[in-house]
């Protein structure tokens, strides 16, 4: 809960406190005590529109103050115990004292004090069905509730009185008597009386040398009771004791305080699993259109990769048939050794070359087809004619075969020149 | 009129009919609803298959469409763009262009239309000019931005300008369109 909100149970209303403001809403009860179903209803509906309306978020704890009403004090002495030790003896004594089995019970205790030799504790208890209902509508309202007894929760706001005496608080209808042994607590009483019926009071039979009343309104209207003197009990400056909570625990077959606590990683963990459950449709839901979309598209363009392999083809083809013509030129021209002069070259695509030409003598002649051969990129060379000339020279008629590109030697490198 | 308040056994009663009819419409809704989306999941699995495939035959072009632009890039062409019924035209007059920018005297030119083959002419182009500007002009005409194979090269002293060569080309201008993927290139 992010503010502050108290509730307050008693025989005939639930109120409901905030910081500033309350909300009382009537129990309406039937015939038979119960809460009817209706009334529940509409319980649950104003208790979560005045939790929206003060921005109270539900799932949070809340104090929730019970009337004295079926509620039983007793103070148990017990040796001193390790705390697991101590709850076991406390259950043992609450079988002993309560007509009821623990399991039935809504229960508390609080250690008064203790001594080396023994404990003496506090337990309040009340049946577990009476505060059922009220459970069940704060679960339905996303409240996990506190039950507090009002009477000790009051008590422990106002100063300790010494000695023994009785604290009285008066309600509209009815009145309860805290009476305390040696300053602490040991019974509740309920009056049936109030402010309302005022004269009631004179019934009452108090075994008690001092009445105290826990608000000053209460000290005006009732003086004295029982011919005792009444006396305002002045409030504390901080809370003398904390909250004795009612722990349930163990109500089989409807929902309980421990349930609703337990409530929140269940619902987690269902969640969990239904959108585990739900993810692979989920995902089919949601991608489905998108993909197929995209695959329509994706085949409106197919045709495009059937027209981008014939360019490659057509371009691979192109580069292919283009025959290295300059390189063979420059081999030519290297291998060729000074003085030579050549008619005509002529070269095809597929590297069949014809020349003619002339060179100084038959030694060039050979060197220069040697240097084509050495040359690497020729599978034969052929002299077809060698003629001596007059002036001493030599014209030759020759043929030549390029290699295939994978059986070509690299070109040497031309050294840059000095 | 007010409604009879029922018993603790009849509530009971009700309360086990309702969870009974609410879990079998729950079983029975949720068995529909599941059959409905199980086979709408079926849908999306052959959907998402469809496009593995896809994705699969189309993986491989990323790479071929790098490689298709690197050659356009190196021929100055893109074989989709090149015009087919003036091809020839523009090819013979690149193929001059190329020669006047080498610094080669153009001389006559002769085109043969090709009906066959893959290619759409054959251009015999005569020129001369220096060494330097012969070996220019071999060298442009592979980026001419038009498909010319470059079939026979005839060089030859001219003997009316000395220093000069006389260069005769034959020179194919392949076509695009009559393009048969089956066939590999000879070279």
């Amino acid at each position: 809960m992010t503010g502050a909100v108290f509730f307050e149970i008693n025989a005939s209303h639930l109120t409901v406190r905030f910081d500033r403001e309350e909300l009382e809403l009537s129990l309406q009860r039937d015939d038979s005590g119960v809460i009817t179903l209706s009334r529940r209803a509409h319980l649950v509906t104003a208790i979560k529109e005045s939790l929206i309306k003060h921005q109270i978020r539900s799932g949070g704890r809340a104090l929730c103050a019970i009337d004295g009403r079926g509620v039983s004090l007793r103070r148990l002495g017990l040796p001193p115990a390790p705390k697991e030790e101590f709850q076991r003896l406390l259950l043992l004594q609450l079988e002993r004292e309560f007509p009821l089995p623990p399991e039935q019970l809504a229960w508390g205790s609080r250690v008064l004090r203790q001594d080396a030799a023994k404990q003496e504790v506090l337990v309040a208890a009340i049946r577990k069905e009476m505060l059922q209902p009220f459970i069940e509508i704060f679960s339905d309202c996303g409240i996990q509730p506190d039950f507090a007894v009002a009477a000790l929760w009051r008590a422990a706001h106002l100063q300790t009185p010494e000695g023994p005496c009785a604290l009285l608080h008066i309600g509209r209808k009815h009145s309860e008597l805290l009476i305390y042994e040696d300053g602490f607590p040991a019974a509740l009483r309920v009056l049936n009386w109030g402010r309302d019926n005022l004269s009631a009071a004179a019934a009452t039979d108090i075994i008690a040398p001092k009445i105290y009343l826990t608000d000053a309104e209460s000290a005006v209207l009732l003086p004295t009771l029982a011919g005792i003197p009444c006396v305002q009990l002045q409030p504390a400056v901080s809370a003398n004791a904390p909250p004795l909570i009612l722990r349930c625990k163990e109500a089989p077959g409807r929902v309980t305080y421990s349930d609703v606590r337990s409530r929140k990683p269940l619902v987690l963990a269902a969640s969990l699993l239904c959108g585990v459950l739900a993810f692979p449709f989920l995902q089919a839901l949601v991608l489905k259109p998108y993909l197929s979309h995209r695959i329509s598209t994706l085949k409106g363009g197919i045709d495009r990769l059937g027209a981008i392999d014939r360019e490659i083809d057509f371009l691979q083809y192109l580069r292919a048939s283009q025959a290295p013509y300059m390189e063979m030129l420059f081999l030519m021209a290297k291998a060729a050794p000074p003085g030579t002069s050549f008619d005509s070259v002529s070269i095809g695509r597929r590297g069949d070359i014809a020349m003619r030409g002339k060179l100084g003598n038959a030694q060039q002649v050979t060197d220069f087809r040697s240097k084509l051969i050495e040359a690497g990129w020729f599978s034969s060379v052929v002299v077809q004619e060698q003629t001596p000339t007059p002036d001493r020279r030599v014209t030759v008629r020759m043929t030549a075969q390029l290699k295939d590109a994978g059986d070509r030697k690299p070109l040497p490198e031309e050294k840059p020149h000095k | 009129m007010k409604m009879r308040e029922l018993t603790p056994h009849e509530k009971r009663t009700i309360r086990i009919a309702a969870i009974l009819i609410g879990a079998y419409l729950v079983l029975f809704g949720g068995f529909l609803l599941y059959k409905r989306l199980a086979a709408f999941r079926q849908g999306y699995r052959q959907v998402v298959i469809e496009a593995s495939d896809l994705r699969r035959q189309i993986l491989p072009y990323q790479d071929k469409v790098e490689y298709a632009k690197t050659l356009m890039e190196t021929f100055r062409m893109d074989p989709m763009k090149l015009a087919a019924t003036s091809l020839v035209a523009q090819a013979s007059a690149a193929i001059q262009k190329a020669s006047d920018d080498a610094g080669m005297m153009a001389g006559p030119i002769r085109e043969s239309l090709s009906h066959t083959g893959k290619e759409a002419a054959s251009i015999q182009f005569e020129t001369s000019g220096p060494v330097p500007a012969v070996l220019a002009l071999l060298h442009n005409l592979k980026s001419t931005g038009y498909p010319l194979v470059v079939d026979s090269v005839q060089m030859s002293s001219d003997t009316r300008r000395p220093g000069n060569m006389k260069l005769n080309l034959t020179i194919l201008v392949l076509d695009f369109d009559k393009w048969k993927k089956e066939e590999q290139p000879n070279a």
